[in-house]
């Protein structure tokens, strides 16, 4: 029969990295079946097939909407796309060798899930219909709930697999119903249509389109865990496989925001307005619960789960004021953000056995042990509290100074004096490291791939932070296409 | 662009002397023994100095110009620019870092015996960022080196400092950040009220809307009253100089302090001069306040590197009553002052930081008598005692005197009093003096003390000469200021006519203004 | 020091006095032994001549900001006291150049030094340098008394002269900021208080130089300090600072009708205080007070003959009070006390050193032929012709007192009186020195008192050798004498032996000695000894010890508190972070009500 009434080539080609991502995905799934005894196979045949997806995602690029609607590529889809797969390699790295000190066997399936988590982050940012967000996201949460309890032995990790699941359910409730209460208001779940039912004013009630807005914004808050409903982070973050936790509060989160921000811009445009005062209140509520309970924590895994709350905080600023400075100031954000992460989880992962070497205390003397290391933490530490001159300063001023160009002044006051508070918890760790007595701290197992990832984040963040002007330059290109 | 002069040497002299200390810094980082280290530092430090010494020599003084100016694009995306260059009041403090730079290196060849290399590494870093302070002509990067100080001090405080070193070194941190972040703020929104640039010259040549001014003063205010420190905001000063190593009081006391005062020059009377003329009587009285809260507080301290902390609150004080005279007289004076609280506390700090070494005490009590078991050490601290009580043909007179009879042009009373603060001053100085230098030889530590040896010496001898040579010739430093500060007058007074009774009812205004802000918010 | 600024002022045609002893000083703790006398002598005999050949006119001026500081302006006003202070330097040096200390040593030289410098200073700024340097460098010879009370004493001194001198400074400043004229020039301040700027800037000077003037209630240092100095080092500062301070009162506040009260109050009380006063050398440094006195109260007058008066005594009260004060010093160095009470007959084993001090004793009580009498009765007389008659009568009563303790009293109780057994042997060859030429001095002026009228500022028309005034002169003393050997028991202070002769003199001399005792005494010792307590130490101090709390507590302790109280909600929310999933799912359910209350009001 003839396809090419439901698809032609081109959307085919459009979403070829999503299909090079299932295939490798399946051919890990298949390599592990045939019991190749080989050491990291798995993690070769994941990493390539990633390679191969950013190649074919650079390829065959075009802006274009594919299969009559459901799928939009732009450069933002794109910026996201490099994102998620340079931080699913990075987990990859990080991976290496770390189920096994943690007495799992190392399987096939990890890897796979990581592929498909990507494709779906993809999906959520390419999508141009709340359907594909849907699905894209249901892609999302169910691998990412087996990654999360993946070691089996170990309870935590079952306790907060098990917690994800449900209240991550919970969200997903809401944002379905939420899309329900859209389609139920404009007749349609496409972006665009909505977007065009809108202005036309021939909207059947405004009352559910606004509900229905809601409620979809529930969903995406669970997701980038937006105060209140960012009380699972902690938790699940502190009882993941630390490879995981860095994989899930870098990739995931910019997935959530990319796909808001879609859905703001397209579908609706002028709605925002009258959404400022809710964002209002959301950056400000995350901000500074995100730091207060950072303050006193001792785990650093959880202190790090607090920290990234906040920094969604910092993000919201960004959807807040949805112009092209805002979201390339986002864009950068992201980036940089990741950058930061990965490389701190890379080093806490290094260091932690056998659920020791995760407290604060447990990194006193660091610095004398491992200078190098320590200086790298340092930097992470660092540029997570905004100093100059490192890559999250550049970005934080992104957000302020875009911010101000709007007039949140008391908003950006709030968020510098946040900026304040959360200086005290990463110097913490600095403290740790430089300023204590020494302590023998369990020495790190030193994987090459690792340790030269760490390096290499560390240089991107000085990077960044010194001469962002190449990074700048891509992400206000893509943002201004977004108009 | 016609306030600039480029540079005219044959090599980028603001650029290369501000990122030498980087590079030896980046060097540092790859040796291994000590020993090579600290040579490797010092010859840094002196390297740049000797690499900035042209500056003075071309520098030409008739002019209030930028000099020796060099401006690169750096992120067109933000419209900021690398743009450095130095005035008759930036071109001094240059001096002071590098002189001071190299003395902190020579002063802690003994002490740092752990993690050597992150010491100098840190010491050069912030080297670095506090030369890139004062000859920065583009608020983005000013702000860049502005905050850039800040790891490595938390650095040298916290790591290398004394018994409650952390507690001071986290206190440190978080003041400056609190008072920066709002700066940065500030500086944002002067970014948009500008027209999108961060040119310094160029956003002090607009003038804008007499509330903006205001609100805009008080943001860079929160971050220069912090760094100062002004009453009551003082508190980190004496936790973060007690603790500190020598090194990094000097530092701390010598340069960080002034970058405030250089903030106001900078910023807030070219850009706000209405907030300035509202405001400057309010200044005038938290300044003497200062003097002399200070004074007394230091009266009754009883570690000696505490003492030297709170008499800089006091001496600060006297800086910014000195600048906010708004006249020629009075912020000469304060800029003078400025460099010579640089050389004074600093060398007392080294001082202290000598017998410290010997003694591993800074309590007044443990000491006595030094006169006569150390006497060598005893010239210098009796040279220094006496420059800080403002001895005349000391420098300390001098800008004492230029400051007060500026107060007295600007406000009898505020002057009276700070006449009676230079009386506390006397006190407490003397007094430190008398129980350190001459009581009956204390037995505890008299085993422990000996005298300087060759190298303290040549640490404390080029400071010494200061003193003298500004105490007697002042006008070898003040020549580089007058045409500066003669246009920043200018300034000042031509951009708002001085309207008496709009200034004494400057706290109307404030309730006028916050009100307005609140209704606004 | 100040190489540069010595090439400045001093590469010129002329050489400033003080230079010998600013810069020639530091040689001194180089040099070792008899050399060491020797050159210490050199440059006070130098600075001497070089006075000598200092022709009138300024010099020394150099370039200091925006001013001109001219170091020597010479007139007939500022060579005397040179004259007078470098002479007193060349004594003072002879008479201590047995002392080893480098230190001390020094200290006197720049206090010298600066002493000359003030006379010499053409401009205040130069003026307030030496002054200061005065200070400073006088401590130290307190300071090196090494004994605990020497040194709390010194700090008070200090203080003293350090307020002093900032009050004089503030008025300085004033004077510029008013008229934008640095140059010493005269400010006599007039009336009460000060009623506009330009007097108030007067009166803060005025009130500068007197605290240096020791006028009371400022005085409370000086008694204070003098005794507790070395004794070298009270020779030195018996003559140099009150002079110093009478001389810039001359210069730039003659005239002044305040200082006619304080100078005759001061005249007073000095001496009331001396006749009360057991330890000789602090007799004898109350007794400067009331001498300062006539001079303040002839400047206060500021007659033509007032100040050639005030000079001329100036110069011959250094030249005998040193002696006394050298005489005392010996015995204190032979002795090792001053107290009157503990001393006596010792006339036996130090007659010399016992001649000398009745020489002093004569010249200060203005015996006729002794130079005090030359120069006294100038000021007293001037006092007589302008017909204030007060005055002229409390003068006179003055320096019957004057005579009656450190003419008689002193004498009386150190070398006669009830011998102490003490061993005592005459003090060494270079302090004996120094007194003979002390003495010789005393005497000379007092029957050559012509050279002494030619140095005077003013044409003098005065004859001191009158019938009526000699005898006038001689009737006070003699009544004085009379009155002594009356009370003499009484003015014992420290010892109470009833004395029973017929019952007037005992009932009138109880009364005197109850009122002397009780009511003055107290006030001396508990008030205006104590003044320092009272005008420097306990304000200060006090209020210090008190902001101290307040720093730590308030000050600090808001802003730590800020700290904790963050600290305090962290951990609050860290207990709702309870773990259990229901809890989590009952807040997200809270946060959908609201979230969802917020959408339905927004529009």
């Amino acid at each position: 029969m003839d396809l090419s009434r439901y698809f032609t080539l081109a959307d085919i080609s459009g979403i070829a990295p999503e299909i090079v991502l299932t295939i490798a995905a399946l051919s890990v799934l298949t390599v592990e079946m045939m019991r190749v005894s080989r050491p990291g196979i798995n993690l070769m045949v994941a990493a390539a097939g990633l390679l191969v997806a950013g190649v074919f995602a650079a390829q065959g690029f075009k802006e274009e909407i594919l299969f009559g609607g459901m799928l939009r590529l732009n450069k933002i889809s794109l910026f996201f796309d490099f994102l998620y797969l340079a931080v699913a390699f990075g987990t990859l790295i990080l991976s290496q060798g770390y189920l096994e000190k943690k007495g799992g066997k190392p399987r096939g399936e990890y890897h796979a899930l990581i592929l498909f988590c990507v494709i779906g982050m993809m999906l959520m940012t390419e999508a141009n219909d709340l359907v594909i967000v849907f699905l894209g996201l249901e892609l999302l949460s169910l691998s990412l709930y087996i990654l999360v309890g993946f070691l089996r032995h170990d309870v935590l990790s079952n306790e907060s697999g098990l917690k994800y699941l449900f209240l991550g359910a919970f969200s997903t409730g809401f944002f379905l119903f939420g899309a329900a209460l859209i389609y139920g208001a404009a007749g349609t779940t496409n972006y665009n249509e909505i977007a065009s039912v809108v202005a036309s004013g021939e909207i059947l009630s405004y009352l559910y389109l606004s509900l229905g807005i809601g409620l979809l914004l529930i969903g995406f808050a669970f997701k980038v865990a937006l105060v209140p409903f960012h009380l699972w982070s902690p938790d699940v973050y502190q009882g993941a496989p630390t490879t995981v936790t860095a994989f899930l509060c870098t990739a995931p989160k910019a997935a959530g925001f990319g796909a808001l921000l879609n859905i703001f811009i397209v579908a609706f445009p002028e709605i925002q307005i009258e959404w400022q005062k809710l964002f209002w209140i959301l950056a400000a509520l995350t901000m500074t619960i995100g730091n207060i309970s950072a303050l006193m924590q001792s785990h650093v895994k959880r202190m790090l789960a607090f920290s990234s709350v906040s920094h969604a905080g910092y993000l919201v600023l960004g959807v807040l004021v949805l112009n092209s400075v805002g979201l390339s100031a986002v864009l950068f954000y992201l980036v940089v953000y990741s950058a930061m992460n990965l490389g701190a989880f890379a080093i806490l992962l290094l260091v932690e056995k056998d659920g020791k070497g995760l407290n604060f205390k447990d990194y006193r003397g660091f610095a004398t042990q491992h200078p190098w290391m320590a200086v790298a933490m340092a930097v992470f530490m660092i540029s997570l509290a905004g100093f100059p001159p490192t890559g999250g300063f550049i970005a934080k001023y992104g957000l302020l100074s875009s911010a101000v160009a709007e007039g949140y002044i008391w908003l950006v006051v709030i968020a510098v004096l946040n900026t304040l508070v959360s200086a005290y918890y990463y110097l913490r760790l600095i403290v740790n490291m430089y300023m204590q007595e020494e302590k023998d701290i369990a020495n790190p197992v030193s994987g090459v791939l690792v340790l030269g990832l760490i390096g290499f984040l560390a240089v991107i963040v000085l990077i960044l932070g010194i001469t962002p002007e190449f990074l700048l330059n891509i992400t206000t290109e893509a943002a201004t296409t977004a108009f | 662009m016609e306030d600039i002069i480029f540079n005219i040497l044959d090599y980028p002299i603001l650029t290369v002397t501000t990122f030498l200390p980087l590079a030896g810094a980046l060097i540092i980082l790859l040796l291994r023994r000590a020993v090579l280290i600290r040579w490797f530092a010092l010859a840094t430090t002196i390297t740049t100095l000797i690499v900035s010494l042209p500056v003075y020599k071309h520098f030409d003084k008739a002019t209030y110009k930028m000099q020796f100016v060099e401006i690169y694009p750096w992120i067109p995306a933000w419209n900021i620019h690398y743009k450095v260059g130095v005035d008759g009041i930036s071109v001094l403090f240059i001096f002071l870092v590098t002189i001071l730079s190299i003395l902190c290196v020579t002063v802690s060849w003994k002490v740092i015996q752990t993690k050597t290399k992150e010491f100098f590494i840190s010491l050069l870093i912030l080297e670095t960022a506090m030369i890139g302070v004062f000859v920065s002509l583009n608020v983005f990067h000013f702000y860049l080196f502005w905050e850039l100080t800040l790891i490595p001090m938390f650095l040298l405080i916290g790591a290398w400092g004394g018994s409650n070193r952390i507690y001071a070194a986290v206190k440190f941190v978080l003041f400056m950040l609190a008072g920066s972040v709002l700066m940065l703020v500030g500086i944002i929104v002067l970014y948009y009220a500008g027209g999108k640039t961060f040119d310094i010259l160029e956003l002090s040549r607009i003038s804008y809307p007499e509330e903006l001014q205001f609100w805009l003063f008080l943001a860079f205010f929160a971050a220069f009253a912090v760094k100062m420190p002004m009453f009551p905001i003082h508190t980190w000063l004496p936790d973060a100089h007690t603790e500190a190593p020598t090194a990094g009081s000097v530092i701390l006391a010598g340069v960080l302090l002034k970058m405030g005062a250089y903030g106001f020059l900078r910023f807030s009377f070219p850009m706000f001069p209405h907030a300035v003329k509202v405001l400057f009587i309010p200044m005038l009285v938290l300044s003497v306040t200062a003097i002399i809260y200070g004074g007394y507080v230091t009266l009754m301290q009883t570690d000696m590197k505490r003492l030297i902390a709170y008499s800089s609150v006091s001496h600060m004080g006297f800086v910014t009553l000195g600048l906010f005279t708004l006249n020629q007289t009075g912020i000469e004076g304060g800029i003078l002052q400025m460099i010579n609280h640089g050389v004074i506390t600093g060398a007392l700090f080294l001082c202290i930081g000598m017998i410290y070494e010997r003694t591993h005490t800074r309590m007044i009590e443990d000491y006595g008598g030094l006169s006569k078991t150390v006497p060598l050490f005893i010239v210098f601290f009796t040279v220094f005692t006496l420059a800080a009580i403002g001895l005349p043909g000391m420098n300390a007179f001098v800008g004492e005197f230029l400051i007060i009879s500026g107060a007295f042009k600007a406000n009898m009373i505020i002057a009276a009093f700070s006449i009676f603060g230079v009386v506390l001053g006397v006190t407490y100085m003397v007094w430190l003096y008398y129980r350190v230098a001459l009581n009956e030889i204390n037995s505890n530590t008299k085993s422990s003390l000996f005298d300087l040896d060759s190298r303290e010496i040549a640490t404390l001898v080029p400071l010494v000469m200061l003193v003298f040579l500004i105490g007697v010739q002042p006008e070898i430093v003040l020549s580089y200021m007058h045409a500066s500060v003669e246009h920043l007058v200018e300034q000042i007074h031509t951009a708002v006519p001085l309207d008496p009774n709009r200034i004494y009812n400057s706290v109307n205004l404030f309730v006028e203004y916050v009100k307005e802000l609140l209704w606004w918010g | 020091m100040s190489i540069i600024m010595m090439m400045e002022i001093f590469s010129l045609d002329f050489i400033h006095p003080s230079a010998f002893y600013l810069i020639g000083g530091l040689l001194i703790p180089v040099l070792k032994g008899r050399v060491r006398q020797g050159y210490m002598l050199l440059m006070a005999l130098l600075a001497f001549f070089a006075v000598l050949s200092m022709p009138h006119g300024t010099y020394g001026i150099y370039e200091f900001l925006s001013w001109e500081l001219t170091f020597c302006s010479v007139d007939k006003l500022s060579k005397v006291f040179a004259y007078i202070f470098t002479i007193m330097g060349v004594i003072g040096v002879i008479y201590s150049m047995h002392v080893k200390n480098d230190g001390e040593q020094l200290a006197a030289f720049y206090y010298v030094g600066g002493s000359l410098g003030v006379t010499l200073a053409g401009d205040f700024l130069s003026f307030f340098l030496f002054w200061e340097l005065m200070a400073f460098s006088s401590v130290f010879l307190v300071w090196y008394r090494k004994s605990n009370s020497s040194v709390n004493t010194g700090f008070r001194y200090l203080l003293w002269h350090v307020a002093g001198g900032l009050i004089l400074f503030a008025g300085i400043i004033l004077q510029y900021s008013i008229s934008g004229d640095l140059t010493v020039q005269f400010l006599p301040f007039h009336g009460w208080w000060p009623t506009d700027l330009q007097s108030l800037a007067s009166f803060l000077i005025l009130i500068g130089l007197i605290v240096n003037a020791a006028v009371p209630p400022f005085g409370a240092w000086l008694p204070d300090a003098y005794p507790a100095a070395t004794v070298t080092g009270a020779v030195f500062m018996s003559a140099f600072t009150t002079k110093t301070a009478v001389y810039a009162l001359i210069r730039i506040c003659a005239g002044s009708e305040i200082l006619i009260v304080l100078g005759v109050v001061m005249a007073i009380y000095g001496v009331v205080y001396a006749v009360l006063e057991n330890d000789a050398r602090r007799l004898l440094a109350y007794h400067i007070i009331s001498q300062v006195g006539y001079m303040v109260a002839g400047v206060g007058l500021g007659t033509q003959m007032a100040i050639n008066g005030v000079v001329a005594h100036a110069f011959c009260h250094i030249l005998y009070k040193s002696l006394l004060f050298m005489g005392t010093g010996s015995v204190l160095y032979v002795t090792g006390t001053a107290k009157l009470t503990e001393l006596g007959g010792l006339y036996k084993t130090m007659p010399r050193t016992m001649i000398y001090t009745i020489i002093g004793g004569l010249s200060i009580s203005a015996f006729p032929l002794f130079s005090g009498f030359v120069s006294k009765s100038i000021t007293v007389a001037a006092f007589g012709e302008a017909h204030l008659t007060w005055a002229f009568l409390a003068l006179m009563l003055a320096s019957a007192g004057t005579f009656l303790h450190t003419g008689l009293k002193v004498p009386y109780f150190i070398w006669f009186g009830k011998d102490q057994g003490i061993k005592a042997k005459e003090p060494p060859w270079n302090m004996e020195l120094a007194m003979i030429i002390g003495s010789l001095f005393c005497i000379g002026l007092g029957v050559f008192y012509k050279p002494l009228y030619a140095l005077l500022p003013y044409p003098v028309h005065f004859e001191p050798y009158t019938a009526y005034h000699t005898w006038e002169t001689l009737q006070v003393l003699l009544f004085t004498q009379l009155g002594f050997f009356l009370l003499l028991k009484k003015l014992w202070c420290k010892n109470t032996i009833s004395l029973d002769t017929d019952w007037f003199p005992r009932k009138c001399a109880k009364a005197v000695i109850w009122f002397v005792n009780k009511p003055l005494v107290s006030l001396e010792y508990n008030i205006v000894g104590e003044a320092y307590e009272f005008i420097i130490q306990k304000p200060i101090m006090r209020v210090a010890v008190y902001l101290k709390k307040i720093d730590t507590v308030v000050v600090d302790g808001t802003i730590n508190g800020v700290g904790r109280l963050a600290m305090a909600w962290s951990r609050k929310i860290k207990e709702a972070q309870s773990g259990q999933i229901q809890h989590y799912a009952m807040l997200m359910v809270a946060g959908v009500i609201a979230v969802i209350i917020i959408v339905l009001v927004l529009p």
